[in-house]
C-alpha cells in the first residue's frame, strides 16, 4: 500500500485548569495502525480530527492523497464528505431505529430516511454478513454487546468507507468475544480493501490484527509521537 | 338552563379552545426553535435570553397584560405599526387573547424543548454525520425523533396553560361575550354576577379538560431508552 495516511496536525485546547496541546505528524504506508498511549492524551481527539468531528488549529490531513483538511489551503471537508468509517467507543447506535434502520441509515443522506426496496435488501445483506439478520427488527438496547458492535461495523461498512477508524473497539467486550470481533474486523478490512487506524490498550489487538504501533506520549506538556 | 347552555358554556369553551390552539401553535414553533438554539448555542447571551423568555412564568399576569397593552395598544409602537401596515388590531380582539395566551405558554414549551435537545448524546448526531447524512437529515432523523417526547410534553403543558389564561387576556382583550370572553373569564363574570350555577358548570368543565390533558402529558413524557452502549 502506498502512503495512505499523511497528517500533521496541531490542536490546542485551553480550559481554566490546563492547556492541552496535540502535535502529531504521521506519514505511513502501513495498512494497519494501532494508536497507544495513556488515557486523556488525545488519542480520540486525533481520530475525531481525521473523521472531521473536530477541527485542528493548523496542519493537514490527507487520506489516500485526498486532502480532508489543510489550513494553508483552507480546505476543511465536513464529516459527511470524508467517507471515514469512524466507530465510536460506545458505538453510538440510534436508539429510535431498529437494527435494519441503523444499518440503512447512511444509505439515505437527506431529510427523508425511508429506504427503497433495494436499499433494504442491501441493508439485510450486511446484517446477514455480520450474522445479525435475525435481530433486524430489534432495537439496539435489546441487543447484546457483541451484536451491537457487529451492527456498528455493518452500519459503517455499507457506506463503503475509505478507512476504518476504531476507538477502543473491543474494550467493552468479553475476552472470548474479543477474539471473534478481531476476526470480523480483519475480514471486513480484507473485503473492503481499506486501511485501519484504531485506538487500543490491548497488545493482543495489535498482534492479532498485525497492526503497527503508533505511540503517543506527553513531552514538555505536548502530546507527540514517540 | 338548556336555552342558555350554548351562550353560557359552549361559546366560551369553543373560544377558549380556539385561542389555546392558535396560541400553542405559535408558542410551539417559536419555542422549539428557541429551545434548539439555546441547546446548541455556546453564546454567553443564551442564559440571559433564557431568563428573559422565562419571565412570563413568574411575572404577575396583570403586569404581562399591562406590558402588552403598552406595546400593542393604539399608542404603543408595535400596535401602531400593526394597525398601519397590516391592519391588525390586538386590543379587545381574539388576536389579543391569542397573543397573551401564546406568551404565557411560551416558557412552558421552550424549557422542556431545550432540556430535550440538551439531553441528546451529541455522538448520535456525529455518528449520522460520519455516515454521510446532511444537516437536514441529522435534524429530522436523529435530533427531532430523540427530542419529540420531551417537546410534546411541553406543548401539552403549554396548551393547558393557554387554555386557563386569565389575567393578561383580560388586560389586553377584555371580556366581550362571544368575542374575547374565554372560559376562565366567563367564570369570573358569572361569579361577579352571582350566577353560581353557571360558574359551577364552567369550573367543572375546565377542570375536567385540564386534568385530562395533564394525564395525557404524563403519558407521553419521556421513558428514556438507553442510547447505544453495552
Amino acid at each position: 500500500m502506498a502512503v495512505w495516511c499523511d497528517l500533521n496536525i496541531r490542536k490546542q485546547l485551553r480550559s481554566a485548569q490546563r492547556v492541552f496541546e496535540l502535535d502529531v505528524q504521521l506519514q505511513t504506508d502501513h495498512p494497519r495502525l494501532a494508536i497507544t498511549g495513556p488515557s486523556g492524551i488525545g488519542k480520540t481527539m486525533m481520530l475525531r480530527a481525521i473523521a472531521g468531528l473536530i477541527r485542528p488549529d493548523v496542519g493537514h490531513i490527507r487520506i489516500h492523497g485526498r486532502p480532508l483538511y489543510d489550513s494553508t489551503e483552507r480546505i476543511d471537508l465536513p464529516a459527511r464528505e470524508r467517507h471515514m468509517g469512524f466507530m465510536f467507543q460506545n458505538y453510538a447506535l440510534l436508539p429510535q431505529l431498529t437494527a435494519l434502520g441503523n444499518v440503512g441509515f447512511g444509505l439515505r443522506r437527506g431529510a427523508w430516511g425511508v429506504l427503497s426496496r433495494t436499499q433494504k435488501a442491501e441493508a439485510m445483506h450486511w446484517l446477514d454478513r455480520f450474522q445479525i439478520a435475525h435481530v433486524a427488527h430489534q432495537y439496539p438496547h435489546t441487543l447484546s454487546g457483541g451484536q451491537q458492535q457487529r451492527l456498528a461495523l455493518a452500519r459503517l461498512a455499507i457506506t463503503q468507507p475509505r478507512a476504518l477508524l476504531l476507538d477502543e473497539p473491543f474494550a467493552a467486550l468479553d475476552p472470548d468475544l474479543r477474539q471473534a470481533m478481531r476476526v470480523e474486523v480483519d475480514g471486513l478490512l480484507r473485503a473492503l480493501g481499506i486501511p485501519l487506524l484504531m485506538i487500543t490498550h490491548d497488545a493482543t489487538d495489535r498482534i492479532e490484527l498485525q497492526a503497527q504501533e503508533l505511540r503517543l506520549a506527553q513531552v514538555d506538556g505536548k502530546t507527540v509521537r514517540v | 338552563m338548556t336555552s342558555s347552555l350554548s351562550a353560557d358554556l359552549l361559546i366560551p369553551l369553543w373560544l377558549s379552545l380556539r385561542v389555546a390552539f392558535w396560541a400553542t401553535l405559535i408558542s410551539s414553533i417559536l419555542g422549539v426553535a428557541l429551545g434548539l438554539y439555546l441547546a446548541k448555542s455556546r453564546l454567553w447571551l443564551r442564559n440571559l435570553l433564557d431568563t428573559v423568555c422565562t419571565l412570563p412564568m413568574v411575572l404577575p399576569p396583570t403586569v404581562l397584560g399591562y406590558y402588552l397593552l403598552v406595546l400593542f395598544g393604539s399608542q404603543g409602537f408595535l400596535g401602531r405599526w400593526l394597525k398601519d401596515t397590516l391592519g391588525i388590531n390586538l386590543i379587545f380582539s381574539i388576536n389579543g387573547a391569542i397573543i397573551a395566551a401564546a406568551i404565557v405558554s411560551f416558557p412552558l414549551v421552550f424549557k422542556p424543548a431545550r432540556a430535550a435537545f440538551e439531553s441528546i448524546d451529541p455522538q448520535l448526531e456525529e455518528a449520522g454525520r460520519v455516515l454521510g447524512v446532511n444537516e437536514a437529515g441529522i435534524f429530522l432523523r436523529v435530533t427531532l425523533p430523540l427530542a419529540i417526547r420531551g417537546i410534546m410534553a411541553g406543548v401539552m403543558l403549554g396548551f393547558v396553560r393557554a387554555l386557563g389564561e386569565f389575567g393578561a387576556t383580560l388586560m389586553i382583550a377584555g371580556s366581550i361575550p362571544g368575542k374575547t370572553q374565554t372560559l376562565s373569564i366567563a367564570i369570573y363574570e358569572a361569579v361577579q354576577a352571582g350566577r353560581d350555577d353557571v360558574a359551577n358548570i364552567l369550573a367543572l368543565v375546565i377542570s375536567v379538560v385540564c386534568v385530562s390533558l395533564l394525564l395525557l402529558t404524563t403519558w407521553v413524557t419521556p421513558k428514556r431508552r438507553q442510547a447505544g452502549g453495552g
